[in-house]
């Protein structure tokens, strides 16, 4: 029997809900005797995701030089969905902030002297090496991406 | 996230962090390892602790290694756990920092 779970949570685009997601993906994930790989990997897509979201998706901007605002003017609204089964992780994370589509969007990694690279930038890439499929849509809140983790 | 410095032999100092090096971890070590920027030269950063790396870990890390560069310095970073160092070869870090699994290569590379 092909054994099925789904959790969803509502969070909103702060600094202090980057780690809360993070921490409830850890309790979600704890007991699902899932790949200590795989786990890493769904909890740095969510990161970057969340980061995302925190520093360009509201009307305010964190350019990462600086200090990043603990709470911006108008949070964002952010929906995190984790369903598990037996051959696959499904991590969906929806947003209402401005439209960006990751799957579309420049991944870097750095390909420079030192001396030459510019600090960041490089969560985009991070996301489509760790996932299996990457799939993004405008639907639900906003902007809907759909990460994919094979077991 | 937890930083501790330890000043080696040969003006070498050896940072070791622990935690979670993502977004609060970062933002709690970045003033920490800019001191060390400023104040320090050649550098061994032990990784063995550190569980977890995203992006702005990673930002932390460079802005580091740049600024001792550019006054003549270097940073190594010892002995990342395996999925730490999945992130730090993905975004190409391991081409401007030297990622080595212990001590004597760490001091040979900051003393040639």
């Amino acid at each position: 029997m092909d054994v099925h779970n789904n959790w969803r949570r509502a969070f909103v685009g702060t600094m202090a809900d980057i780690s809360a997601a993070a921490q409830w993906a850890e309790t979600v994930t704890a007991d699902q005797e899932l790949p200590d790989e795989l786990v890493f990997a769904l909890q740095l897509c969510l990161e970057e995701l969340m980061c995302n979201i925190v520093r360009h998706g509201g009307t305010g901007h964190w350019d990462s030089g600086g200090d990043p605002p603990l709470v911006l003017a108008a949070p964002l609204n952010v929906e995190i969905d984790i369903a598990i089964d037996s051959h696959c992780v499904s991590l969906t994370v929806e947003d209402d902030g401005k439209p960006f589509d990751v799957v579309n969007a420049p991944a870097h990694a750095i390909d420079r002297p030192l001396d030459e690279v510019e600090p960041g930038g490089l969560g985009v890439q991070l996301i489509k090496k760790f996932a299996s499929k990457l799939t993004y849509q405008q639907a639900g809140l906003g902007n809907r991406v759909v990460v994919e983790f094979l077991r | 996230m937890n930083l501790s410095v330890v000043d080696m032999q040969d003006g070498i100092t050896k940072v070791v962090v622990s935690g979670r090096m993502d977004v609060q971890g970062a933002l709690a070590v970045d003033k920490a390892f800019g001191t060390i920027a400023d104040e320090k030269k050649k550098v061994v950063v032990d990784l063995s602790d550190v569980s977890f790396l995203a992006s702005l870990g990673i930002r932390t890390l460079i802005v580091t290694c740049k600024a001792l560069s550019g006054k003549g310095g270097d940073m190594v970073l010892l002995n990342p756990q395996a999925s730490v160092e999945k992130v730090l070869k993905t975004s190409g870090v391991d081409t401007v920092i030297s990622i080595v699994h212990d001590m004597d290569a760490a001091v040979a590379i900051l003393n040639k």
